[in-house]
């Protein structure tokens, strides 16, 4: 069984306010998923569609991509609902544009197409295509990241898609799934400039995540790894802006596996000793007090490999010591 | 590798600093172990941990270990954003709480006896002149009271205030944010009590620029003793917009033991029982003799209040439940009459003003805001619900293009309001997707009830919006 996935990115939209990160944080997320380290999923798979894949619009009426254009990537996966014939292991849906959540329901939300504006607010219901594909067991595993807005307006409520509802799937509660919103119902979402592009924070952080997590003992990367990752360093990857935390749901019970890899060595932390006085001695524990590395330092910096996770850093002699989390404090001064 | 074992839990003891902020534990695997609000009081394995401390947006982290005995915590205070110039926040300047405190206790004008409105206009940016004549103060029906300009104006440091003697009652708080609307909101004065309104100015994308104007979605609102006046430095400001930014992102900041301290307590900001009551209801069990007993002191205390009689509706309808004429100040508040206004219609009586407002709310952001349109003069007979749904079904009936064809002949005439734009694109799911299919008359009669059903607003005012809707599109009976 094959995997799958839909990536969309709209920034441009002439009915509400251009964003400026969709398109390349969509882009990012794709090559992640093409990457055989990464998602692995056959290129052929990856189905992307960008608002900046068509010619700048001068109005709505020529914005996209619109509605039918996102449903049409979702009706191969449709049909094999209805047919009941299961079609892959796992579907990824990452959408990254404006967004909103439902008033009445905390946990639907959906992306504006490229043509919604505060009167006409077209729209793609994300979570109720997810939740379609898992009561109709299309997919054994699926996950939803949408990094838009979930702000609420009395307004706009979501419209479940045109697709015949059947009998649901005795199979269905078996299905893995990983929902991940950038940020709580009710709340907007933020993108910055980061190495000159703009971005948006929690793309950035969960594909930091996906590369950086630290595997379980069976090197899998699972939903929980991930949202633990992005809640620890999203407060880091946003700066100096504010941003709401984000809202990750994962079935403990039924964890979705984003990748395996071996247990890395871990990221390179630097240790500075500020006065180096020479030859001392330098010792790591892990938050367990197990002692991880043990060192004279011949420099002032030292570069040692950590781990994600929490750290003592003590200076054996004087006992001068400081406690540090990793990725979050790539430099530990003591 | 050498591991110290220890099988015996040792006791972290974590104090917040504000009793409504958020505290999480992390392991040293970084899995969250723990979290609370206020105080959190854990047996935990020796070993390092990471503290959260979350008030608002504002978090901080703090690292620590627990290795040979119980380890205590206190957290510092956490500078969260708010309008009002509360000690200790992100966005105060002495400059704006200094006068805010001298000004709440002086009166300005009066209109009326028994209640206070205080309304502090600022903008936190010097690069930027204030222009503070955009802000109004309405009776209920919408004539003009008074401008806060006719208040105290400091452009130097970037404030206006104004406070008044009003009778009790609800008002309107108006914002005209040219040229993007007027929009107001609804403020409850109480006997004995002055209502404390903090607007702060902020950025607003209009095409490829951004406009500064007063914010009603960011205002902070506080109540305090008629006398007392704006409280800078105490707790329970803090603490009542930690509740109000917790109401807003829907985090659970206050818990069930807090909120039984704040009854034993003088309760001396009375808006923060009102955002409790709607935090404890975000519980999945909430706990509704609780929820009863706040509604209950906070009753005692300000008398008839829009919000505190929408509380009580979730209690269900009776014979003796009256009509919700007067628009509440919270959108949550508003959600609850709307919900049982779908089983009694005269719950919100058309022609009274929650019933007039209903077509043009603009925001399920924390506070109810009502855009102000000029309205037309009604020249069709009011339509009863039954007529309303046939109406519906004819819209039905139209394929989607052609009502683009009609929306974009409305929208160069002045556009559909809220109401009316919501009903349009909820009839625009196509029947059927082809259009040429004969429609089955049974099915659109099924739609429309539906739809009618669906929509999150007074029944009249849903009748009233599609009347004035198909009047505007020029739907033709058929």
């Amino acid at each position: 069984m094959m995997d799958f996935a839909v990536v969309i990115g709209i920034q441009s939209y002439p009915g509400l306010s251009d964003l400026q990160g969709p398109c390349g944080d969509a882009n990012r997320f794709a090559d992640w998923l093409k990457r055989p380290d990464g998602g692995d999923v056959p290129a052929a798979n990856v189905h992307v569609l960008l608002s900046s894949q068509f010619p700048a619009p001068n109005g709505v009426n020529d914005a996209h991509p619109i509605l039918n254009e996102v449903a049409n990537l979702f009706q191969p996966f449709v049909d094999a609902g209805i047919n009941d014939d299961p079609l892959g292991n796992r579907l990824f849906i990452f959408m990254a544009g404006h967004g909103f959540s439902d008033p009445q329901s905390v946990d639907e939300s959906a992306l504006y197409t490229a043509n919604a504006t505060q009167v006409m607010p077209w729209h793609v219901a994300a979570t109720a295509y997810a939740e379609w594909f898992r009561r109709h067991w299309v997919f054994r595993e699926i996950a939803l990241i949408m990094d838009c807005c979930r702000t609420t307006s009395p307004l706009h409520k979501i419209r479940a898609p045109m697709v015949a509802e059947l009998q649901g799937s005795a199979q269905a509660n078996t299905v893995k799934t990983f929902y991940a919103y950038a940020t709580g119902w009710g709340q907007a979402s933020r993108e910055r400039d980061i190495n000159g592009q703009s971005q948006g924070i929690f793309t950035t952080a969960l594909l930091e995540a996906l590369d950086h997590a630290t595997p379980d003992s069976d090197g899998c990367i699972t939903g929980q790894k991930i949202k633990d990752y992005i809640h620890n360093v999203i407060d880091r990857v946003a700066g100096d802006i504010r941003i709401e935390a984000p809202d990750i749901k994962v079935d403990s019970a039924k964890e979705f596996v984003f990748t395996k890899r071996p247990q890395s060595l871990g990221l390179k932390i630097v240790i500075e000793l500020d006065p180096f006085v020479g030859a001392e001695e330098v010792m790591v524990t892990d938050g367990r007090n197990a002692e991880i590395s043990r060192f004279v330092a011949q420099d002032s910096h030292t570069e040692i490999l950590l781990k994600a996770g929490l750290y003592k850093v003590v200076v054996t002699g004087n006992q001068r010591s400081k406690l540090i989390e990793v990725p979050n404090d790539r430099h530990a001064k003591l | 590798m050498i591991a110290t074992q220890s099988s015996s839990a040792l006791n972290l003891n974590i104090r917040a600093a504000d009793r409504a902020t958020e505290i999480f534990v992390i392991n040293w695997k970084l899995q969250r172990v723990a979290n609370g609000t206020g105080e959190l009081n854990l047996d935990v394995e020796p070993g390092l941990y990471k503290v959260r401390f979350r008030s608002g947006s504002q978090q901080h982290d703090e690292l620590v270990e627990v290795r040979d005995g119980p380890v205590s915590l206190v957290g510092k205070r956490l500078n969260f954003e708010s309008a009002a110039p509360l000690a200790d926040t992100s966005t105060s300047h002495e400059y704006h709480a200094g006068p805010a405190q001298t000004l709440s206790r002086q009166v300005d004008r009066r209109i009326g006896h028994g209640s206070q409105l205080f309304v502090f206009l600022r903008d936190v940016d010097r690069h930027h002149p204030l222009e503070p004549d955009v802000v109004t103060i309405h009776h209920l029906d919408g004539a003009l009271m008074c401008r806060i300009t006719e208040g105290h104006v400091n452009l130097g440091d970037q404030f206006a205030a104004i406070n008044l003697d009003l009778d009790p009652g609800t008002y309107r708080l108006r914002v005209d944010t040219e040229p993007m609307g007027i929009y107001e909101s609804f403020i409850t004065m109480s006997a004995g009590w002055q209502t404390q309104v903090f607007l702060i100015m902020d950025n607003f994308p209009v095409g490829s620029t951004q406009l500064r104007r007063p914010s009603i979605r960011r205002s902070s609102v506080h109540m305090a003793h008629i006398g007392r006046g704006f409280d800078v430095h105490g707790d329970s400001g803090r603490l009542t917009d930690l509740a109000r930014l917790g109401l807003l992102q829907g985090r659970k900041v206050i818990s069930r033991d807090e909120m039984n301290h704040i009854l034993s307590s003088k309760f001396e900001n009375p808006m923060l029982g009102i955002y409790a009551a709607h935090i404890l209801l975000m519980s999945a069990k909430p706990n509704q003799a609780l929820i009863d007993k706040v509604c209950e002191r906070m009753a005692q205390r300000l008398g008839p209040h829009p919000d505190l009689s929408a509380l009580q509706l979730r209690h269900g309808l009776s014979s003796s439940t009256p009509a919700f004429e007067t628009p509440p100040m919270l959108m949550r508040s508003w959600d609850m009459v709307v919900e049982k206004s779908i089983r009694r219609a005269s719950l919100v009586p058309r022609d009274s003003i929650a019933g007039q407002v209903a077509d043009n709310l603009v925001s399920a952001e924390l506070w109810l805001i009502h855009r102000v349109l000029a309205k037309k003069a009604k020249e069709e007979p009011e339509v009863s619900i039954a007529s309303a749904q046939r109406l519906l079904q004819n819209l039905l009936k139209l394929s989607d293009l052609d009502k683009r064809v009609l929306i974009n002949e409305v929208t160069s005439q002045g556009g559909l309001t809220g109401l009316e734009s919501t009903i349009l694109s909820s009839s625009m799911e196509s029947i059927h997707p082809s259009g040429n299919e004969a429609h089955s008359d049974e099915r659109i009669q099924r739609k429309a009830r539906r739809l009618f059903r669906k929509l999150d607003a007074p029944r009249f005012a849903i009748a009233d919006s599609i009347q004035s809707l198909v009047e505007k599109l020029n739907v033709k009976d058929s």
